[in-house]
């Protein structure tokens, strides 16, 4: 929103032969508007690396482990977006003037197809917070709202309570299982001062980035003072009693074993048994309740990244 | 370190026997790829023994 300046208001309107433009939105990157310790999340200008967002950083961000500090990223692309703006409103006087009250703000309306309806549940889950979005447009390009002195790019402010994702039931013949999205930004999203870090000067394409995977932790057999197993899957989005295993994560250090006194207990050995079922040996640690998380890195944000639960573990 | 569908800290198998290593793994990992998984780890290098004279 922009406000008239008395005075000096008026402003050179020339324009460049060229300018960089921001395409339809294809992703959102939704993140609080402060942090847990009460400052404003951005992207510094300091934070580019001669001029481009690294991988580095990116993945920094999308696996903070401060949540407040995460950026949470939709995970597949929008379809058919409608970018629309609320009407602005007038009073009207008798004389058939009509002078403006109040501009509409900039509304959004997309669909995400062939999705089930748990990730809506988790995208209005975190909406009642405050929060805003980096737009991500077709090219791979991330667009923000810039400070005025230049310095940082916040999420465009998100207005609050006005977010809705609900599940849309495929219709026969014409149309697929979907979820639809719908906000409005804030009034306070000063558009004069949107600004983007075209795709190519960002290291990794943020439409191919997936968000997060939340395992489930569950333990298996019966615990010794020296092994115990688990099993770490996925509850399917969609399907009922089905969990997709999650495969691979026999490195030792993906994993954190604390025993009761906050010790660390490094397992000697992970061996995935059957898939997604982990067998882990540990150093002997009886009678202790250990609690068993898994702490996987990824080496850029392409990675898929997962996150447990945490598991207590009973050794005898 | 990894090897097929088995994880280990190398640290901590650094100066353990194959005899050990069998023991933790055997029936997770296929019995010819144990020593394999086992050669894999950088061994703690014995103290040489003084020649008696």
């Amino acid at each position: 929103m922009a406000f008239c300046e008395c005075g000096t208001g008026r402003s050179n309107l020339g324009v460049l032969g060229c300018f960089n433009e921001f395409d339809s939105v294809k992703k959102h990157i939704s993140v609080n508007t402060f942090d847990s310790q009460g400052n404003r999340n951005s992207i510094e200008l300091s934070d580019l690396a001669d001029g481009k967002l690294t991988d580095a950083y990116i993945l920094g961000k999308f696996t903070e482990a401060d949540a407040s500090k995460r950026w949470f990223i939709t995970p597949k692309k929008y379809e058919n977006v409608e970018p629309s703006r609320t009407d602005s409103t007038y009073e009207d006087f008798s004389s058939g003037t009509r002078v403006k009250i109040d501009t509409g703000v900039k509304a959004f309306l997309g669909i995400i197809p062939k999705t089930a309806g748990a990730l809506a549940t988790k995208m209005e889950s975190g909406a009642c917070t405050a929060y805003g979005n980096f737009e991500v447009d077709t090219n791979g390009s991330l667009k923000g709202e810039m400070s005025l002195d230049g310095a940082f790019l916040y999420p465009i402010q998100v207005s609050s309570g006005s977010f809705e994702a609900v599940e849309i039931d495929p219709v026969e013949g014409t149309s697929t299982q979907r979820i639809q999205i719908s906000f409005q930004y804030s009034k306070s999203v000063n558009e004069g001062q949107l600004r983007i870090i075209e795709s190519g000067n960002i290291e990794v394409d943020l439409l191919e980035v997936n968000g997060g995977l939340d395992g489930e932790l569950e333990a298996t057999g019966t615990p010794t003072a020296t092994s115990f197993s688990a099993t770490f899957g996925i509850d399917s989005p969609g399907a009922f009693g089905v969990v997709i295993p999650i495969e691979g994560q026999v490195e030792v250090s993906d994993w954190e074993v604390i025993d009761s006194a906050l010790g660390v207990v490094t397992p000697t050995g992970v061996a995935e048994v059957i898939a997604g079922q982990y067998d882990f040996t540990i150093p002997s640690t009886p009678s202790d309740v250990l609690s068993v998380t898994y702490v996987g890195t990824t080496l850029s944000a392409l990675d898929q990244k997962y996150y447990s639960n945490t598991l207590a573990v009973t050794t005898p | 370190m990894k090897y097929e569908n088995i994880g280990f800290d190398e640290k901590y198998w650094a100066d353990k026997s194959l005899e050990d290593f069998t023991k933790v793994f055997k029936g997770k990992i296929r019995s010819d790829k144990i020593k394999i998984a086992y050669d894999m780890i950088p061994k703690v290098p014995k103290p040489k023994k003084f020649k008696d004279k």
